[in-house]
């Protein structure tokens, strides 16, 4: 400690910065959260998360159509016939044609392993929930689930901002 | 929209820190080589977890994006 101090009052002295220009020194205090400074890069990186709360104003619905078959081929065509159907039946709800879309797709062995497994999502995206009555939505939403359920699917219901 | 002001909260944070770091280590300018942007889907999924149900009215949602800045110190020759 004394040798440092020594040094400093001699560099001081003979008017000479203790820290060559180019070389930083992380020990001048803590970095804020989420900042950190290299000196080896002489980068500064920084991670921020931004956030903002906004009223909700869309509906999303996500349905998980699954069929088993003993083949793949098989199962595909169930799944189109349950998917279609299930489509079909949506416009009895009004749900406009645009607002369904069909995402992603699963092939898996089934449980025992003795047959294939083939799952597509429906996913209805329904807008602007924010202007319409909550009874509205929420018949909505039961009258997809239970329509759902006849076709043997899932639902996974989600309400958020588009 | 509601991206945007979300981005622009997190840009700001991030202004005020480099400027905190700039100060601190005496740093006279940075260059920005790199941005990373993340953002999560705004939504609350009501029926994910059937012992904790949630109202399928939720009053707000939250947006929210992750910036990630790479600056490169300028050294003055």
């Amino acid at each position: 400690m004394q040798l440092a101090r020594m040094f400093l009052a001699s560099v001081f002295l003979a008017g000479v910065s203790p820290l060559p220009a180019q070389v930083l020194t992380l020990d001048s205090g803590p970095n804020p959260p989420g900042a950190s400074v290299s000196d080896a890069d002489q980068t500064v990186r920084i991670r921020q998360e931004g956030s903002v709360k906004v009223r909700p104003d869309t509906l999303y619905m996500l349905m998980k159509v699954e069929n088993e078959a003993a083949r793949l081929d098989q199962a595909l065509d169930q799944n189109k016939k349950a998917v279609d159907g299930f489509i079909a039946a949506l416009a009895g709800l009004k749900i406009d044609h645009s607002a369904i879309r069909v995402a992603s797709f699963i092939v898996s062995p089934t449980m025992l392993r003795s047959g294939v497994s083939f799952a597509r999502n429906v996913i209805i995206t329904v807008p602007n929930i924010d202007q319409k009555p909550a009874t509205e939505i929420d018949r909505l939403m039961a009258g997809v689930q239970d329509l759902g359920a006849r076709f043997g699917s899932q639902c996974v219901t989600c309400i958020g901002s588009g | 929209m509601h991206y945007e002001r979300a981005t622009e909260a997190a840009w700001e944070a991030i202004r005020e820190k480099l400027e905190l770091i700039r100060r601190r280590l005496g740093i006279e300018s940075v260059e920005l080589v790199g941005v990373r942007y993340d953002r999560d889907s705004a939504v609350s999924i009501i029926d994910e977890l059937p012992d904790e149900p949630k109202s399928p009215h939720p009053e707000h949602v939250e947006i929210r994006v992750v910036l990630e800045v790479n600056y490169r110190i300028v050294r003055q020759p």
